[in-house]
């Protein structure tokens, strides 16, 4: 039926204005509910959506992406511009055309979901115009009329619904006017009226209407007499005859004002119209009110969105968990990510079991932009210990070396993100026994000597990270003893503060130390939080909480002696002590308990090499000297066996043989299945035989 | 290194009393064993009290195998340590030497 309709039309190619009072008030209303839906959807598709009145009249066009000239001829053959009738209640509206530059999937039944919608909003527009009838009549309809705005705010659309209000003032008489002026910072703007144009807004202070506003006091004159109250820019109520101005407010908020005038005398403004203009005014601001309350609620759930990716950030990025292996040393550390993120952030790197750094962080800034920056901060440093090692050959490169090539990487980005990071870097020694620090800009860390039982700060002078490429970092280092209990932390812990607004402070934490610090660090840090959250009153915290405990044991005692040297006559009479060396090295340098394979492949190893140089560099010849150097390195045993007789080449030995035709020739072979890793080398003179052997991963039983 | 030997029946059991056969003692129990060895065929090394052996020690093992094999007797080998199990193993000598646990196991096979 409908095609037939539209193809006795003319399509014209390009639309003028046209008049819409040639349709009904709802073709209308259902074109405007068509064009709320439609527009994005159109321009995903590329294609146009042309609404033809029950007459068959093109009443409006949506979207530019195809034209629609000529659609109705080809609608039929292709398929490609399906259409739908539209029916309201029983009456015929019309249809729809959907016009595609190509045939689209589905586009039969997204076109009758958009009527279905259409038809939908259509409805609930005439369900509100019917309470917006009753309005003012009783609290109960007003109630169910805000319920529905409350429904409609998914649209957005404050301006149209307020629009709506002011044409109900029409009831009171045809020429009423009425603005809707709506406060933003000191300004009143206009933002629904009935069919006023070029309104401007205008300050609070200086207007009549403004100093409504400012007293939230109505005004109702029948008849104006004195028009010089209002201000120059007033010139639409400067013709009223009779005004009334209404403030436009909640017990919340003041929203704005509404005025209402007739510039001739229609209808006095008696009781029942104040009445019903007051009704339309609660409405109004319950409109605005909703309106407001829905986007404090969008931004909120973005805040609260934000919160949790942060608080993920921080838990996953930002820290890390403190190694336990370590012996001589308990570390514990917490962090409590506060409402609004900070960039705190801490890691540890474990070089052996004498040497662990310690890094904390705090980012200047808050929330995901500072979390981020702390979780590359933290990703620079791993990255330049393990350049450094690698450039230097050292396992631990200086604190201040890697603080300073971490400044060179990061200060550039820092600067562009307009940020920068405090940063202590600490390096606890087991074997000297100290703590090296390189302290830019960080809250100052807290020393408890047990002995002298006193609490010090440690601070340095540095930089933070992000104010120059070219600052120079220095370190600092301080002598730690059995018992001292070392206590990193950021700032959110010092300024927890109570109610009367008096903050933790240095001090408060320093006696707390003092007496908690034979504490396990773990309690020690559980204590603090019970105190913090006791001082604070509260459990949730104006700034995220981070603090790393280290406590350096009693009764730890490490073998000083990081190498072991013996010198040996080149006699065979000494491969029994040389076998011994092999066992004291690792008793003594070697704090971790061994396999027995471990031992007794390295004294193989050792008696071969040893036989090796006393017959091939010395011709066993005995009163030369053969010096062996022990040394854990990375995780492992070294041995070097260095003497000044004749050199060996290791090429020119002959492969052995395992068919029992030979008695000799299975040392190198022994050798070198007995350790990880055999490097021969000579300087000035010196020949140098060197055995290394990993702790672990080792080689299984020979 | 001082050596033990006892008969059993036409098995002569030597026993290396010694805790380490290396380059050091080899040449003392090179110079034992050819005595004890010299006028027998079937010999059983108990090599229970052996903690350490390397490169020489195992040469000087296999010299024993080779002058045995040559006069048509032979050697057996029993009761090794852990380590030096190890070491034969490494060098592949417990395929070329009958290795048992037990000097009764040894006894038994000839």
């Amino acid at each position: 039926m409908i095609g037939q309709v539209l193809e006795k039309i003319d399509l014209p190619i390009e639309f003028e204005e046209f008049s819409t009072s040639n349709f009904s008030q709802l073709e209308i209303q259902f074109s405007q509910a068509l064009e709320r839906l439609i527009i994005p959807v159109l321009q995903w598709s590329k294609s146009s959506l042309a609404y033809y009145s029950a007459k068959g009249e093109l009443l409006n066009i949506f979207g530019e992406g195809c034209h629609c000239d000529n659609m109705v001829g080809k609608n039929t053959r292709n398929n490609a511009h399906p259409e739908q009738p539209v029916f309201f209640n029983g009456e015929f509206l019309g249809a729809v055309i959907l016009c595609c530059p190509r045939y689209l999937k589905n586009s039969e039944k997204f076109l009758s979901k958009l009527v279905e919608n259409a038809l939908l909003d259509l409805t609930r527009q005439e369900d509100e115009e019917g309470l917006l009838a009753e309005l003012g009549t009783s609290w109960e309809s007003l109630q169910a009329v805000y319920d529905l705005h409350a429904d409609l705010n998914s649209f957005h659309n404050l301006n149209n619904l307020l629009q709506r209000i002011t044409k109900r003032v029409n009831t009171i008489g045809e020429e009423t006017k009425a603005v809707f002026w709506l406060c933003e910072t000191d300004y009143l703007i206009p933002i629904a009226t009935n069919n006023i144009f070029n309104l401007i807004e205008r300050s609070i202070d200086g207007s009549f209407i403004g100093s409504i506003f400012k007293k939230q006091q109505s005004f109702i004159c029948n008849e104006i007499t004195d028009r010089k109250k209002f201000g120059d820019e007033e010139s639409e109520i400067k013709n009223a005859f009779r005004l009334a101005v209404f403030p436009v407010a909640t017990r919340i908020n003041n929203y704005g004002v509404l005025a209402v005038w007739q510039e001739k005398d229609i209808n006095v403004f008696d009781s029942h119209t104040i009445n019903f203009l007051n009704t339309l005014t609660m409405q109004a601001a319950m409109i605005i009110e909703t309106d407001y309350l829905h986007t404090e609620s969008i931004k909120n759930e973005k805040l609260q969105q934000e919160l949790e990716i942060g608080s993920t950030i921080q838990k996953i990025l930002l820290t890390e968990k403190p190694p336990e292996s370590i012996c001589g040393i308990k570390i514990s550390a917490l962090t409590i990510p506060s409402q609004k993120i900070d960039g705190d952030f801490y890691d540890f790197i474990e070089y052996n079991d004498d040497c662990v750094d310690l890094i904390v962080g705090d980012v200047m800034g808050k929330g995901i932009p500072a979390a981020l920056i702390g979780a590359a901060t933290k990703n620079c440093f791993l990255r330049s210990v393990v350049q450094l090692q690698t450039l230097e050959k050292k396992l631990c490169p200086a604190p201040e070396k890697i603080v300073s090539w971490v400044n060179n990487e990061m200060t550039n980005k820092l600067i562009r993100s307009e940020s920068f990071v405090t940063v202590c870097y600490a390096r606890i020694d087991l074997i000297k026994k100290s703590l090296t620090f390189v302290d830019c800009g960080h809250t100052k860390t807290i020393h408890y000597n047990q002995r002298k039982q006193k609490t010090s700060v440690l601070e340095g002078d540095n930089m933070p990270l992000g104010f120059s490429v070219r600052e120079i970092f220095k370190e600092q280092s301080i002598k730690v003893e059995n018992g001292d209990f070392l206590f990193f932390f950021s700032d959110g812990i010092t300024e927890a503060k109570n109610s009367n607004g008096e903050i933790f402070g240095d001090q408060r934490l320093s006696d707390f130390i003092t007496h908690n610090a034979w504490q396990e660090p773990k309690i020690l840090i559980s204590e603090l939080l019970n105190t913090l959250e006791k001082f604070a009153e509260a459990k949730v915290f104006q700034d995220d909480l981070t603090c790393v405990a280290i406590r350096i044991e009693e009764n730890f005692e490490p073998d000083v002696e990081s190498k072991l040297c013996l010198e040996l006559d080149s006699n065979l009479s000494e491969l029994g002590r040389a076998r011994e060396f092999v066992r004291n090295a690792a008793k003594h340098l070697i704090k971790r308990s061994l396999e027995s394979t471990f031992i007794e492949q390295f004294e193989l190893a050792i008696t071969e090499a040893l036989t090796n140089i006393i017959f091939h560099a010395f011709d066993n010849q005995s009163g030369n000297q053969i010096e062996l150097v022990a040394e854990v390195i990375s995780d492992g045993l070294q041995i070097s066996l260095t003497h000044q007789g004749n050199s060996f080449d290791p090429t020119q030995a002959a492969a052995p043989v395992f068919d029992g035709s030979r008695e000799g020739g299975f040392g190198l072979f022994i050798i070198s299945n007995c350790v990880d890793r055999v490097t021969y080398s000579q300087d000035s003179g010196k020949n140098s035989i060197c055995m290394y052997k990993k702790f672990s991963n080792q080689k299984e039983d020979l | 290194m001082k050596l033990i030997k006892e008969k059993y029946e036409n098995v002569a059991v030597v026993t290396l009393t010694g805790e380490v056969l290396d380059a050091n003692t080899v040449s003392e129990f090179k110079s034992e064993i050819n005595n004890v060895i010299q006028s027998e065929y079937h010999v059983v090394f108990d090599m229970s009290k052996v903690n350490f052996v390397d490169s020489s020690g195992i040469g000087a093992i296999l010299s024993c195998l080779r002058k045995l094999n040559s006069e048509g007797g032979d050697l057996k080998i029993c009761a090794l340590t852990k380590p030096v199990r190890a070491l034969f193993e490494l060098v592949r000598m417990h395929k070329i030497f009958d290795i048992f646990n037990t000097l009764d196991e040894a006894l038994v096979a000839f």
